[in-house]
């Protein structure tokens, strides 16, 4: 189906873009256009303004800082997926970049993208929770920081206002014994298609035991969530094969799970704790390679 | 992506890959591994396969895979079409000089 028409707007300049975002209250950003022209060509949503990104310069970067990496809003997948900083120091989302869609996908759309999008089955939701980042929301008004955990509130809900505009997400970097991985069960039995489950662990390992831990899972429940009971059973354990099991088996009972023609309740959380246990498994032995 | 969102970049489509008298050797490789049946997907599989060897010139069985998963083909069951890019990436990394003998040995057995 073709979309209803609409106005494209192509700014120069960021400042232009918020102007322009609020005047109009309906209006949609645009940048990789991976979710949002799928939804305006099944008329899904039919705003009278398209604000595209794509021509104001230096939003692309990624920038190792002193604490953090720090993506622009149009960082494209294929970006997030090979970079060397987020490689070092975001395992987890750079995985879950690499299994976002097909290479068409991960070549035009945009982290950040996937972010604002928030869809409850999205992969690097759940990769930017367990890395613990910040996303960065700008307005006419001036710019605020939102904690991931603080930002995916409902299926396909952030906690952007309609007025504001994601400018960059911000992954602290990681400090010593400190790693995370991401895994993911996707249909059609791939692993690039939306997750039925995927799960990112982020880890701390001191001495050989799990000193702290964060557990995000995607495609179960209706956002993409911190699993904090799975991640305090982990806490304290030497992360041997029976204490992720177990860790696993914790959590996610009171998560009302969909339900579709992809996968039953069930099956759905059987599939996050595998991915949880393989998950940490990896980030266990990234913890050792540093 | 819109058409407007295009303007002033330069797009390379499958009829600005090769011609019917000299056929990268992406499309050589469809050839010579029957990599297509009824051709639909084959625009769109071709230039994945140059776009995978541009970045890897030395890509395994699952990597092709990966890299060609956006595309959906109903007649060759994908292997015939792993084979034409494996062909295509091994002529590919042939020295220049080879290129005024026929490759041998490439194709099927």
């Amino acid at each position: 189906m073709y979309p209803r028409t609409f106005d494209y707007l192509a700014p120069s300049t960021l400042p232009e873009a918020l102007q322009l975002l609020s005047a109009d209250s309906e209006a949609k950003i645009l940048t990789g256009g991976m979710s949002l022209v799928p939804m305006l060509k099944l008329r899904l949503m039919a705003p009278k303004t398209i604000i595209d990104l794509g021509r104001i310069s230096g939003l692309d970067g990624i920038e190792e800082r002193d604490a953090d990496v720090a993506l622009g809003p149009l960082v494209r997948h294929a970006d997030t997926a090979t970079d060397p900083s987020i490689r070092m120091h975001a395992q987890a989302l750079g995985e879950a970049a690499a299994l976002t869609g097909d290479v068409q996908v991960r070549n035009w759309g945009t982290t950040c993208g996937s972010m604002a999008h928030a869809d409850p089955s999205a992969d690097q939701p759940a990769g930017a929770l367990a890395c613990g980042a910040t996303l960065v929301a700008a307005s006419v008004n001036g710019t605020r920081e939102i904690a991931a955990a603080d930002f995916f509130l409902d299926a396909f809900t952030s906690a952007l206002e309609p007025d504001e505009v994601l400018i960059a997400l911000r992954v602290p970097k990681v400090g010593k014994g400190e790693a995370s991985a991401y895994e993911k069960v996707g249909r059609r039995g791939g692993r690039s298609d939306f997750a039925i489950a995927g799960a990112a662990v982020w880890l701390r390992m001191e001495a050989g035991l799990i000193a702290d831990a964060r557990v995000a899972i995607t495609g179960v429940g209706l956002k993409p969530f911190l699993a904090d009971v799975t991640a305090a059973s982990l806490i304290g354990t030497d992360g041997s094969g029976a204490a992720l099991s177990d860790a696993a088996e914790r959590g996610l009972d009171d998560v009302v799970a969909m339900e579709d023609i992809f996968g039953s309740r069930s099956y759905r959380s059987h599939l996050a704790r595998l991915c949880i246990r393989k998950a940490a498994e990896r980030a266990i032995a990234g913890t050792a390679s540093e | 992506m819109f058409a407007v969102q295009a303007h002033e970049a330069h797009v390379t489509t499958i009829e600005g890959v090769g011609t019917e008298n000299a056929l990268h050797p992406v499309q050589e490789g469809f050839r010579e591994e029957f990599g297509l049946q009824c051709g639909y997907c084959t625009p769109g599989m071709v230039v994945s396969a140059i776009g995978l060897l541009a970045q890897n010139p030395e890509p395994s069985g699952s990597e092709i895979r990966h890299a060609i998963e956006g595309n959906l083909c109903r007649c060759t069951g994908y292997q015939s079409i792993v084979a034409a890019i494996q062909y295509a990436a091994a002529e590919m990394r042939m020295p220049l000089q080879a290129e005024s003998e026929p490759p041998a040995g490439q194709g099927r057995p």
